[in-house]
């Protein structure tokens, strides 16, 4: 084989392979008892910007007997290179190939990366079914929001994780060394015979199914060979049961109760690329009661639990010195909705501000979006305006719930625009639920009524007094029903019909007036598919697989054509998972895995979209009843006492 | 207050880019609480001065950059908290202070030298036997004129590399170049590399010092880090 660096030399962005950065953790192999493998099945500047990612590398690094290191899916010329030396995937931190780990945690952020995940599995030599794993194998783990429908890749894992994994982590290691017991020599020898009890570890007489079914008794852990599925002769199913003794039949997420009691990561890595989101990042609050009835992440991130502003200050300040960066960007599902929003931005930039270190908020809504605010984050750094109506009527707002007047954005723009900005991005979804074309053209009327807003507003001249004309981008994505959502039973519009909505916009939206962008429909009818698949589903992957598909997300390299050959193959119909109304009573692959959230609660949810009715924000106005509380005994807990939602309310 | 520091960028660091590299430097100093100078304007940025950028995958044992700090340091002092604020594979081996009268080593150095090594086990392949690669060496070294093809953004480009080599040997198995660096004109190791009848990625390239030159005598140079 050719040594690494001429490996490297072939590539571009060597330094995604190279590791050696500021923070990162190394350990000595032979002085732990457990390996962990933590994989983010895209390239390195999408998985190191997630956060999720630093938790659990942070979480694993603080035992003494774990090494946790990261794995990224090599872009398309390294993996070429790596095929033709018959070089294995490999950590980052040692180099150490991806199958001598004990596990390997691969996060299922989205359904377009599943072909990454089979691809990342075969580049490391570990047999892609789970079924075909022998005793020098990794176990195989999934988490994440696609966890919570794993069943397209069940038959890959030998795990899967719902919740959020900062404690559960710990309750999977604690059994594996239960089930292999200590190390009586050196690390690798002992660990390639993990399950063998060839040398070694005492352990694992009961081979690699005694770890699972110890496993699958720890809260939040589900081990999809467990559970045998039956189909009915219409191909919905019939059944989900378990198939071992004392196996749950639903397995419920794990949530951490309270944030500030948990550990943060104070000195996460400092990449030397620059990747998506490269700068610090604190995470105020989990969870988002908004209520948007097609958005799955305010479903399975339920309830919300903040961080006290005192203890985003304190993180903040550490994470400034042990980082280096001139960012601090406050992270959630929706931070103008944090309690204490106002006063935590004004200390930090008081605090922070005159060393250069600048505040920034990724996801403000229409609602929530304080224009005074919006000018403190501007003094240090500038950034573009982004609003996310969602719908282009209110009727169709109110179907989706997502309770943003005509009023509210236009008072907003007009605000913003009279503050100095030119520069506002809309999003949108097409092909919601009971959506017309006359919803479409909703989208074209708010964008001239912007336009007006700004030629009304007036101060439009530049920092050496040039005209500044609007600079206004529509967006639209389309909408897919997910999993565990109001939505779940809806039908998605089939790709005709979402390439007819798309061109109505194409035509109709001035060009003069702003610039639209709009998503690859096929790639969502691909997700759509997975979304709400189930176990046979599998197939497909492996022919998508075998036919070169990965990368999906990423448009030159997403391969339509290659998909539909391995849905035929598979003897498969896309259009039986996307495009098809579920009634109620039927069977949902995702059954037997709870958010906490009661079925009953989604159906009322749905009932209430189709007759277009609004629901509140629990941190406002009072419970809602989704259960997800009760269910899980976890709180809702505003650090601030959820003023500052009332006074939007 | 200006100080100069000399840095070795080793082979942790050897594929970070120069846009990387002048962000870790800004990252480390914040790191070092050591505070650097903005510049004033729209896009107010610290004032720092790398001297020459280093293509990726090459290491070098000496770079010099200059930063302008809000306060006075003691340069030992300066040397030890970058140090501990900087990630594996660059570290910085001195630094003074330096007058506002002294020439920028960034807009006056003309030159660098290198050395290059063929990469461990692809001997064969990068075609190093003594004996060819000397020919090669005085091949070049005799002709007049050896015009290679550059390729960029903009398209290909024609350019006579060899006045812009200053010298070149090859003696223990080390190819050593001194090639021109500034405004008069760049001869990149991987290009001479090629005119040489190589495949650069055969080879591993150290910068050794960047130089100013005293005149037309190739032999007359100051160091960037004596300027």
């Amino acid at each position: 084989m050719a040594p690494f660096e001429r490996i490297l030399s072939q590539v571009t962005k060597p330094a995604r392979y190279t590791g050696g950065e500021w923070n990162e953790v190394r350990k000595d192999h032979d002085a732990v008892e457990v390996l962990f493998a933590l994989a983010f099945p895209d390239v390195y500047e999408i998985g190191m910007s997630h956060l999720g990612l630093r938790l659990l590398y942070h979480e694993l690094n603080r035992r003494p007997d774990t090494a946790a290191e990261r794995v990224f899916s090599p872009w398309v010329d390294m993996e070429k290179t790596m095929r033709q030396e018959g070089l294995p995937l490999f950590a980052l931190e040692s180099r150490t190939p991806v199958g001598e780990f004990d596990f390997v945690g691969v996060t299922l952020q989205y359904e377009m990366s599943f072909t990454n995940i089979l691809n990342l599995l075969d580049l490391s030599g570990i047999p892609l079914l789970a079924a075909e794993r022998g005793p020098d194998d990794p176990f195989v783990v999934a988490g994440g929001p696609c966890a919570f429908n794993p069943e397209p890749v069940a038959d890959f894992f030998d795990l899967v994780v719902l919740g959020e994994g900062e404690e559960v982590i710990h309750d999977l290691v604690q059994a594996y060394l239960e089930w292999r017991g200590p190390r009586r020599d050196g690390g690798r020898r002992a660990r390639r015979a993990r399950g063998a009890g060839a040398d070694g570890a005492g352990a694992a007489k009961d081979g690699r199914e005694g770890f699972l079914l110890r496993a699958a008794a720890i809260p939040g852990v589900y081990v999809p060979a467990f559970y045998d599925i039956t189909y009915r002769p219409d191909g919905c199913l019939e059944s989900i049961r378990p198939n071992r003794p004392g196996v749950p039949e639903v397995v419920h997420k794990r949530v951490v109760r309270n944030l500030d009691t948990l550990d943060y990561p104070t000195d996460p890595i400092v990449p030397f690329l620059d990747i998506v989101h490269d700068r610090i990042m604190v995470e105020v609050f989990r969870g988002c009661t908004r209520g948007c009835r097609f958005c799955q992440a305010g479903v399975i991130y339920r309830p919300v639990r903040e961080r006290s502003s005192k203890k985003v200050k304190g993180l903040a300040a550490d994470l400034v010195r042990k980082t280096g960066y001139n960012e601090i960007s406050l992270t959630s599902l929706s931070s103008g909705d944090y309690s204490t929003i106002a006063g935590t931005l004004r200390d930090l930039i008081a605090e922070h501000g005159p060393a250069g270190v600048g505040v920034s908020l990724p996801s403000l809504r229409v609602d929530s979006f304080d224009v005074a605010l919006a000018e403190e984050v501007q003094k240090v750094r500038k950034t573009g305006l982004t609003f996310a109506p969602e719908a282009g009527t209110q009727r169709l707002r109110d179907v989706i719930n997502k309770n943003v007047t005509e009023e509210d954005l236009m008072r907003t723009a007009r605000a913003a625009f009279n503050s100095g900005w030119n520069a506002l991005k809309l999003y949108f979804m097409i092909g919601l639920p009971t959506e017309t074309d006359e919803d479409v053209l909703g989208i074209v009327d708010l964008a001239e009524k912007i336009g007006r807003v700004y030629a009304e507003a007036g101060q439009h001249r530049g920092p050496r007094g040039n005209r500044r004309p609007l600079r206004l981008t529509v967006s639209t994505s389309s909408f897919v029903p997910k999993a565990h959502t109001p939505f779940q039973w809806e039908p998605q519009t089939p790709l005709e019909g979402l390439r007819q909505k798309q061109d109505l916009l194409r035509h109709r939206l001035p060009r003069r007036l702003a610039e639209y962008n709009w998503h690859d429909a096929e790639l969502s009818f691909i997700e759509g598919v997975f979304a709400r698949g189930d176990r046979r589903l599998g197939r497909a992957l492996l022919e998508a697989h075998r036919r070169g598909c990965h990368f999906d997300a990423w448009s030159d390299q997403f391969k339509f054509g290659a998909w539909m050959e391995s849905f035929a193959a598979a003897g498969l119909d896309p259009a039986f998972y996307a495009n098809r109304p579920r009634a109620y009573d039927e069977v949902l692959p995702w059954d037997h895995l709870s958010s906490g959230v009661a079925r009953e609660f989604l159906i009322e949810e749905h009932r209430k979209a189709m007759a277009g009715e609004t629901t509140t924000d629990c941190r406002a106005e009072g419970c809602t009843l989704c259960e997800v509380c009760p269910t899980l005994d976890v709180d809702l807990d505003l650090k601030g006492g959820g003023d500052a939602v009332a006074d939007q309310g | 207050m200006r100080i100069r520091a000399e840095f070795t960028k080793g082979d942790g660091a050897r594929y970070v880019s120069h846009l990387d590299l002048i962000r870790t430097w800004e990252r480390a100093m914040r790191r070092a609480g050591l505070p650097v100078a903005m510049s004033q304007g729209f896009n107010p940025h610290p004032k720092m001065a790398p001297t020459s950028s280093l293509p990726v995958g090459q290491t070098s044992r000496s770079e010099v950059i200059e930063v302008t700090l809000t306060e006075p340091v003691d340069p030992a002092e300066f040397t030890r908290r970058v140090n501990a604020a900087m990630p594996g594979g660059l570290r910085v081996t001195r630094a003074k202070e330096v007058s506002d009268e002294a020439a920028s080593p960034a807009s006056v150095v003309s030159g660098a030298m290198y050395e290059a090594r063929p990469v461990e086990g692809s001997v064969e392949h990068a075609g190093a036997d003594p004996g060819s690669v000397a020919g090669a060496v005085r091949r070049f070294l005799d002709a007049g004129e050896v015009v290679v093809t550059r390729k960029s953004d903009k398209g290909e480009r024609r350019v006579d590399l060899r006045p812009l080599v200053h010298d070149l040997s090859f003696e223990g198995g080390v190819l050593r170049m001194t090639l021109a660096a500034g405004r008069e004109g760049t001869a990149r190791p991987a290009d001479l590399l090629t005119a040489l009848g190589f495949d650069p990625a055969d080879w591993t390239v150290e910068r050794t010092g960047l130089y100013r030159a005293d005149g037309p005598d190739p032999t007359k140079w100051t160091a960037a880090w004596d300027l």
